[in-house]
């Protein structure tokens, strides 16, 4: 799954500045942590939430399958967290040592709200923001430029770097390799025939990419950016109504309800 | 053709890794505005000339140089890479290591935009290598979604936005298949025809050598051991064999008919041949 | 003379003793702890129990790893290292950096990265997956590559949350958590060739027994103050997380990474890779 990497598309959340982005990211975080201990007040979060994920063009089944790929350990921790408030609320059922009260569920909801909220947001802020406009969103931010620029190139090398690794295991799979063969240490040893040849690979790519780099003049001077995003209307609209929207919510879910 | 735009006299240069000289007291001159092509076994020191005149070695590459290397002038050894912007450009073999952007019109802005140029001034080369090679279509795609030719395109595109002089060129098509090889080398013949670019290239498609170069030279360990006009050096068939280049098809056909004495110039071009069998 | 020699080999041999141990322990640990409860092993997990049970102090001994694990990360990004004689300028901050090392850190924060996301952690039992290979690679890549190795590591295993869509706040630990996993055996493992029972002995020492112990705490020390805002319970980060974290790095280090060491050693050697030889040359 590349739920987090930049896909090209025209959608509202393409459009938006980076910064008005990050500012809604921002205040999604704030409404999931001040809904943590009412689920129910999270609701509203968490659809938001589905909502971007559609108008991003990543689809709002994608908050599904993150919950189905995580939900052993999403189902662990809210259980935890139902069980560490047992003994507030009415009980609702028991199960084994396990008993879940009305306000140990919300509490769980919450807090399963708090976790995949931000997490849900992070994917639409990835996916619909380009590397370029991030290398300048992370410099404005005061990050390095060389960290930042690694950090862009890292994402855009990340495909063809997928595409060797999967090479590299079909290869070895039709020469008979099993990656599920034998006991636990077994199983990893068979990873070797698969990582020494990627890892020969990027040896080989190095000293390509640092001349392709020189003779692009990477890092020489202070870069201008010339597809600089630009602050619209749409991107003032935008955070207003994000403002109004998780600041009631933020302040609906602070208010003691139980 | 006026003075020399690349000078080399008595060059020696060895990689930090490496034990033996990889160029062995080389010397050459390249005009401006000519079109000079490399040919040679692998490891003859093709790759290794062009990247000291690039400035790449020993500023990029670690390395030892000894000899003089000037560009327009300019002292590269001493100069290094980064103060060659405008002078030299490279493409290299690998088009899937060239292309690190996810849009060509970012791949095509980054070296203006690197080299800290106004805004006006990056929008405006990038219009203008887009008209010069036709590039508009590929504008707004991403690189990744892009044959290796077009990607090698893109990659001599992106150099020229700094408006090189002189362009060096590694073996640009080794890794293309035949469409992606005859996508680039008309964009190259385009630029030397249209365009008066100093070019080096290293490049074993003697077909398309021959009707491009100016001058060939073949290299054989680390030094030029045959430098002239195609005609003169691929006439010579069992000379160039010995240095592990292969003549052109028409060469290599009339040189066999020459050795059951049948008295014919050797051509090396098509066109030229059917002339000599015309008589 | 020979008496300290053969004083180290003894510490060397209890280094790689230790190390295959506990590996061995761990894997027998977890393995008797899911055949007890299927259901929750963790809760008959011993080191489960050893970090939830003694969680005061490892907030404590976290407090002090963080600090210094994060003060270590931005002196080094600034070019200063901490040697004997204090703070002193190492020429590898990323003011120094050239191309090379941009491409370095980036290529492999790429393969990190792409091996994290493509190769599937390896399942113990159906359901229930736990070690990760490609996690050997982090401490290869900080002996190997130096700094710009330790900031790959870092930074590939922040694109491998944001491929497999789980980048959060906590994310912000696993950063600095895998800059550390590098950095360890890259500063103080002497012979990073693993082709002497020294470079063998000290890397089991640094690159699986420290190494593991600090970047579990650090990143669940991360958890652990920003519960209120990642939303996991302390049982979850230190019954859970931080023997998982502990535990795979131990074991995917000790069995993995000397054996990748031993053959990609030569091959970053011979294409003039090796951080320190291009330190010299700089």
């Amino acid at each position: 799954m590349s739920s987090g990497l930049y896909v090209e598309r025209e959608t509202f959340f393409h459009k938006l500045d980076p910064r008005a982005k990050l500012v809604w990211l921002l205040l999604v975080l704030v409404a999931s942590i001040a809904t943590q201990f009412n689920g129910l007040k999270g609701i509203p979060v968490f659809a938001s939430l589905v909502v971007a994920l559609s108008l991003s063009g990543l689809g709002a089944g994608l908050a599904a399958l993150l919950v189905v790929n995580a939900s052993a350990f999403l189902a662990a921790v809210t259980l935890v967290w139902a069980s560490m408030y047992s003994n507030q609320g009415n009980l609702l059922f028991s199960l084994g040592f396990l008993k879940i009260t009305d306000y140990g569920l919300l509490v769980a909801l919450g807090k399963f709200f708090l976790i995949i909220c931000p997490v849900l947001a992070f994917v639409v802020f990835f996916s619909s923001t380009k590397p370029y406009h991030l290398t300048w969103a992370l410099e404005r931010l005061g990050v390095p430029s060389k960290i930042a620029l690694t950090f862009t190139l890292a994402l855009n090398l990340l495909p063809s770097a997928l595409r060797a690794v999967k090479e590299v295991i079909d290869a070895q799979k039709a020469r008979g390799l099993a990656l599920d063969r034998g006991g636990p240490l077994q199983r990893l040893k068979n990873h070797l025939p698969i990582i020494v040849p990627v890892i020969s690979k990027l040896l080989s790519d190095v000293w390509d990419l640092s001349m392709v780099l020189a003779s692009r003049f990477v890092g020489l001077a202070k870069r201008t950016y010339v597809f600089e995003p630009s602050w619209r209307l749409r991107d003032t609209l935008f955070v207003l109504a994000s403002t109004i929207f998780y600041g009631g919510v933020a302040t609906w879910g602070l208010q003691p309800s139980l | 053709m006026g003075s020399p735009a690349v000078v080399v006299k008595d060059l020696y240069v060895k990689y930090a890794v490496s034990v033996e000289w990889i160029l062995k007291g080389l010397s050459l001159n390249v005009n401006r505005g000519e079109m000079l092509i490399l040919m040679g076994p692998s490891g003859c020191g093709k790759s290794t000339l062009l990247y000291v005149i690039a400035g790449l070695i020993p500023w990029v590459v670690p390395g030892e140089v000894d000899g003089e290397v000037s560009v327009e002038g300019l002292n590269v050894t001493d100069l290094g890479y980064s103060k060659l912007a405008g002078v030299v450009g490279i493409v290299y073999q690998n088009p899937e290591m060239q292309v690190i952007t996810r849009s060509v019109k970012e791949e095509l802005a980054m070296v203006p935009e690197n080299l800290g140029l106004p805004k006006d001034e990056v929008v405006s080369r990038v219009e203008w290598v887009a008209d010069a090679l036709d590039l508009h279509r590929y504008l707004d795609r991403d690189p990744q979604s892009l044959s290796g030719g077009e990607k090698q395109l893109i990659a001599i595109a992106s150099v020229l936005t700094m408006k090189p002089r002189v362009l060096l060129l590694d073996e640009p098509t080794s890794m293309l298949d035949h469409k992606g090889t005859s996508l680039v080398l008309e964009v190259v013949s385009q630029l030397k025809r249209e365009h008066g670019l100093t070019i080096i290239a290293a490049e074993h498609r003697v077909e398309w050598a021959v009707e491009v170069a100016d001058r060939i030279a073949v290299m054989h360990e680390g030094r030029i051991v045959l430098i002239g006009e195609p005609q003169d050096v691929f006439s010579r068939v069992d000379e160039i064999e010995k240095y592990g280049v292969r003549p052109p098809g028409v060469s290599e056909v009339v040189y066999c008919l020459r050795r059951k004495s049948i008295e014919i110039p050797v051509p090396v071009r098509l066109k030229e041949a059917v002339e000599v069998f015309r008589l | 003379m020979s008496e300290a020699k053969s004083s180290a080999r003894v510490l060397v041999l209890f280094s790689v003793l230790l190390g295959v141990l506990a590996a061995a322990l761990v894997v027998y640990a977890f393995w008797q702890a899911l055949t007890a409860n299927p259901e929750n092993p963790w809760s008959s997990f011993i080191l489960s129990q050893i970090f939830f049970g003694y969680r005061d102090m490892m907030f404590v001994v976290g407090a002090v790893i963080w600090i210094l694990g994060t003060l270590v990360f931005v002196v080094e990004l600034l070019g200063l290292t901490f040697t004997r004689r204090g703070l002193t300028k190492s020429g590898t901050g990323i003011a120094n950096w050239g191309v090379i090392d941009v491409a370095l850190a980036a290529l492999s924060a790429a393969v990190y990265g792409g091996l994290l996301a493509a190769t599937a952690p390896i399942v113990i039992v159906p359901g229930f997956t736990w070690l990760r290979p490609a996690n050997s690679l982090a401490p290869i890549f900080g002996m190997f590559f130096g700094i710009p190795g330790c900031i790959g590591a870092a930074i590939g295993n922040l694109i491998a949350d944001i491929v497999g869509g789980f980048f959060g706040v906590g994310s912000f630990g696993g950063f600095i958590g895998n800059f550390l996993i590098a950095y360890l055996p890259y500063k103080f493992v002497k012979d990073h060739s693993f082709s002497s029972s020294q470079s063998i002995g000290e890397f089991y020492a640094w690159g699986v027994l420290i190494q593991a112990f600090v970047s579990a705490v650090y990143i669940c020390w991360w958890l652990n103050v920003t519960e209120a805002i990642v939303g996991l319970p302390l049982f979850v980060v230190w019954g859970i997380i931080a023997p998982t974290i502990f535990t795979n790095n131990i074991v995917v280090n000790a069995v993995l990474s000397p054996v990748l060491g031993r053959i990609l050693y030569p091959l970053v050697k011979g294409r003039g890779l090796y951080w320190r030889d291009r330190v010299r040359v700089r």
